[in-house]
């Protein structure tokens, strides 16, 4: 049975539930042929009535089967984890450094990497159901911390995801937010390793490249203590091509979600395929097959002219994730589309040296974190990128109570404001935005209006 | 009645040296010895703690950021060049500030979190780093000899200011201490010649001695410790950056050893900040300092804004093994009346 796709759209979960039923048996496999389907694959209703993500009843999704199945990937993680215990494979929980740890974990055989603090959009997605924020505020991070505390109630109460055999946590230059929920983390039954990425002034000169790299040795033994092997440099150079090969269909994938108009695909399902940078969902091989998917999917839109949003829709990058997804909907819904983003893990998308001995290679591009250099260094990111994707405007959503965000919006403002001369918008996102939807689309209708006005006075 | 030593604090709060080329050193974790080896002016810019210096650095910064550093940002020694390490996330981000409000880059060391010995080494790398660029600044190469010196004229004074610590008052030692980051070697070996404190305190306080932790101490903090001891809350011990702590280390520079290294050695051995992970060492070292000094409760103060004081008591609680009051304070909270009744409710709760 061949396939394909309805004219591109945004449907909401209803239709998506609806459309489930025409997934066809065998599965049809990016550029021709069928191939099993895959095992993850479940109605968003599943998802819903078994897990609690209620959440996605109020969202709007793609309309492609790329997107059906990258939502179903992304939401069945908690069941690879689990799986993955039972056939005794070490888990291993990585904190914070957003996207090199996960390649130590995936190089050793036996073991599979997450992180926890992935945990911060539970509260979102199961709409405060489940009492995160609630067990957080017990244990002393009120909601004067980032939503990652929500990370922290996901260890104590145990009901979220299997808790890892080793923890590994990064600290240095990192936020305080984790500095401190990492902290309170040490004091569970969970072995952690630590180790360190050091603030740089600039480009990170060959002492921190080797101080790193020695860090991340410290990581590869304690994890091949933990699966009785030793990692090898072949191991890691191994995973280093594979992550590549990833890095690689990220980059196409955001050219075409960023750079062609009209937008080939929605916002909320672009952060999300973002993300998979980080650690893959728990399956490095079939995260691959998962963006290669969507990729051919944007590619035939964009060779069709096909989009889901307006070809006028104003064109904004993005600053920081929303904890509370809905917002990337409400923002399309009134007229923005995405031209670029900086998530704070530019360093997971850009492609890792090959050419050099695997750890200072993996210690190079950590120290690229966004994190760990001057907030000037992020800003001039997000004015490349407003280059690079032809953007007017730009949206700064600070992280309620996240450190970084205290100072960091300022420092974009001015910056995108002498080098571009576009309008800055800062807005903050808490998990739940309901109550603040109103204010939100006002913001959004505001700045769009600005934009709007520059175009035709332009 | 407590003694106090106003002309002390009356120093200790006046201007530093306001020279154009004068630097201010952001935190307790720059080795100052390296300004005095250059002969250059580097006073530690404790932030005053007002509310009119935090309401200036919150225009400078932002609402969320910490009410230390809009202090300090807003502080009217703030178009100095700055001298800082990143401790945490607000302090870091705090001096790149300020050489964005002065014009003139700040000079940012890493402070390691991480206890290792590969962690030491890369501070001593960093602070190889700030030696050169503070050698550039002064136009004058850094002599070793007049480095070792310097140290032991700092380890002379901290060690007079350690003998002081059991007759003064909670304020008035940290005045001390104040003063000590604040003015050069020189200046403040010539006080300690002349200053002769008479006992503010018999040596077992009246009250429930305390020890204090958390946030750092501002000069508008010390009329607060004041209230604190007339309360019957002595603080005997401070193991903030601005108390004991700040103090309660010599660094070693034997003669066959590298005496830049050696001092980057020993400002990384010193009482660590909270911010260490994990930080066992600091509760190690802060319970030790309680049981020295008689402390029978902990007073943990916290900067609004700043986690990594705020986000410790239930920890601190459990690994000091004293009754605990957390304080969430502002600038300008010291004399709230919110803040004195909750000193009463704890005081009450340990008779």
């Amino acid at each position: 049975m061949s396939w394909a796709d309805p004219p591109a759209a945004k449907i909401d979960f209803e239709a998506w539930n609806a459309a489930f039923r025409l997934v066809p048996d065998p599965f049809p496999a990016p550029g021709g042929g069928t191939g099993p389907r895959p095992e993850y694959l479940a109605t968003p209703r599943c998802f819903v009535e078994l897990e609690g993500d209620s959440r996605l009843r109020s969202l709007r999704f793609d309309n492609s089967l790329a997107a059906l199945r990258l939502w179903s990937f992304l939401l069945s993680e908690n069941d690879r984890l689990a799986a993955a215990r039972r056939s005794g494979l070490k888990i291993v929980g990585t904190l914070k450094d957003l996207g090199t740890v996960p390649l130590i974990a995936y190089a050793a055989p036996g073991a599979v990497a997450f992180y926890p603090d992935g945990a911060w959009w539970i509260p979102c997605v199961m709409e405060m159901s489940e009492g995160l924020l609630r067990i957080a505020d017990a244990a002393g991070f009120g909601d004067e911390v980032c939503p990652v505390r929500a990370a922290l109630a996901a260890f104590l109460n145990r009901a979220h995801f299997p808790i890892p055999d080793l923890l590994i946590a990064a600290v240095g230059a990192c936020c305080d937010d984790m500095s401190c929920l990492m902290q309170r983390l040490a004091d569970l039954d969970v072995p952690l390793l630590w180790w360190e990425i050091p603030y740089r002034r600039g480009t990170a000169g060959p002492e921190a490249v080797a101080f790193v790299a020695g860090q991340l040795d410290r990581v590869r033994r304690a994890v091949g203590d933990l699966v009785g092997r030793t990692v090898t440099d072949d191991m890691l150079s191994d995973v280093i091509v594979r992550a590549n090969r990833i890095r690689a269909l990220l980059r196409r994938i955001r050219d075409l979600a960023y750079g062609v108009t009209p937008a080939p695909f929605p916002a909320l399902e672009a952060q999300i395929v973002e993300m998979l940078a980080l650690h893959f969902c728990s399956d490095l091989e079939e995260c691959g097959r998962v963006l290669e998917h969507v990729a051919s999917t944007l590619e035939a839109r964009a060779a069709a002219g096909e989009g889901v949003l307006a070809a006028d829709a104003c064109r904004v990058v993005w600053v920081n994730p929303v904890a509370d997804l809905r917002a990337m909907n409400l923002f399309e819904d009134l007229g923005g589309a995405l031209a670029g983003t900086e998530y704070l893990f530019r360093h997971a998308l850009v492609p890792i040296p090959e050419d050099r001995p695997p750890l200072a290679a993996l210690a190079e591009t950590a120290l690229r974190d966004p994190m760990t250099g001057p907030a000037e260094e992020r800003a001039a990111l997000v004015v490349a990128e407003a280059v690079r994707y032809k953007a007017e405007g730009v949206i700064v959503s600070a992280v309620p109570g996240a450190s970084h965000s205290a100072t960091e919006g300022l420092v974009i403002r001015r910056r995108v404001t002498r080098d571009l001369d576009i309008p800055v918008c800062e807005i903050t996102v808490p998990p739940l935005a309901d109550a603040s939807i109103g204010q939100l689309a006002t913001r959004f209708e505001g700045f769009f209006e600005i934009i709007r006005g520059r175009r035709e006075h332009a | 009645m407590i003694s106090r030593h106003p002309d002390l604090r009356a120093r200790a709060a006046g201007p530093a040296a306001r020279a154009p080329d004068a630097w201010r050193a952001a935190c307790s974790h720059v080795p100052r010895e390296i300004a005095d080896a250059l002969g250059l002016a580097a006073a530690r810019l404790v932030p005053p703690g007002t509310v009119a210096s935090e309401s200036r650095g919150e225009a400078l910064s932002g609402a969320g950021a910490c009410a230390w550093c809009k202090s300090g940002l807003g502080s009217d020694e703030a178009d100095h060049p700055w001298i800082g390490a990143a401790t945490c996330d607000q302090m870091r981000r705090a001096l790149e500030l300020a050489g964005r409000a002065s014009g003139r880059e700040a000079l940012v060391v890493h402070a390691p979190k991480t206890r290792s010995a590969e962690a030491e080494d890369y501070f001593v790398a960093e602070v190889r780093w700030l030696a050169a660029a503070m050698e550039k600044a002064a136009g004058a190469r850094l002599d070793p000899s007049e480095l070792r010196r310097a140290i032991a004229v700092r380890n002379g004074i901290r060690a007079r200011l350690r003998r002081f610590r059991e007759g003064l008052t909670g304020a008035d030692f940290s005045a001390l201490v104040y003063l000590e980051a604040r003015l050069p070697a020189g200046e403040m070996e010539a006080f300690l010649a002349s200053f002769r404190p008479a006992p503010s305190r018999p040596t077992r306080a009246a009250g429930v001695p305390a020890l204090l932790a958390g946030s750092p101490l501002a000069p508008a903090d010390w009329p607060w410790l004041d209230e604190l001891e007339e309360m019957g809350l002595p603080v005997v011990a401070d193991a903030t950056c601005t108390g004991d702590r700040a103090v309660d280390f010599a660094v070693e520079a034997p003669a066959d050893e590298d005496p830049l290294g050696a001092l980057a050695r020993g400002y990384f051995r010193r009482p660590p900040c909270p911010f260490i992970r994990p930080n066992d060492e600091f509760y190690a070292y802060a319970a030790a300092l309680a049981r020295r000094r008689g402390a029978r409760a902990v007073v943990w103060r916290s900067l609004r804004g700043c986690d990594i004081h705020a986000l410790e008591p239930p920890r601190a609680e459990r690994l000091l093994g004293l009754p605990l009051l957390a304080l969430d304070m502002s600038c300008g909270d010291a004399a709230s009346p919110r803040v004195r009744t909750r000193v009463e409710a704890f005081l009450e709760g340990l008779r």
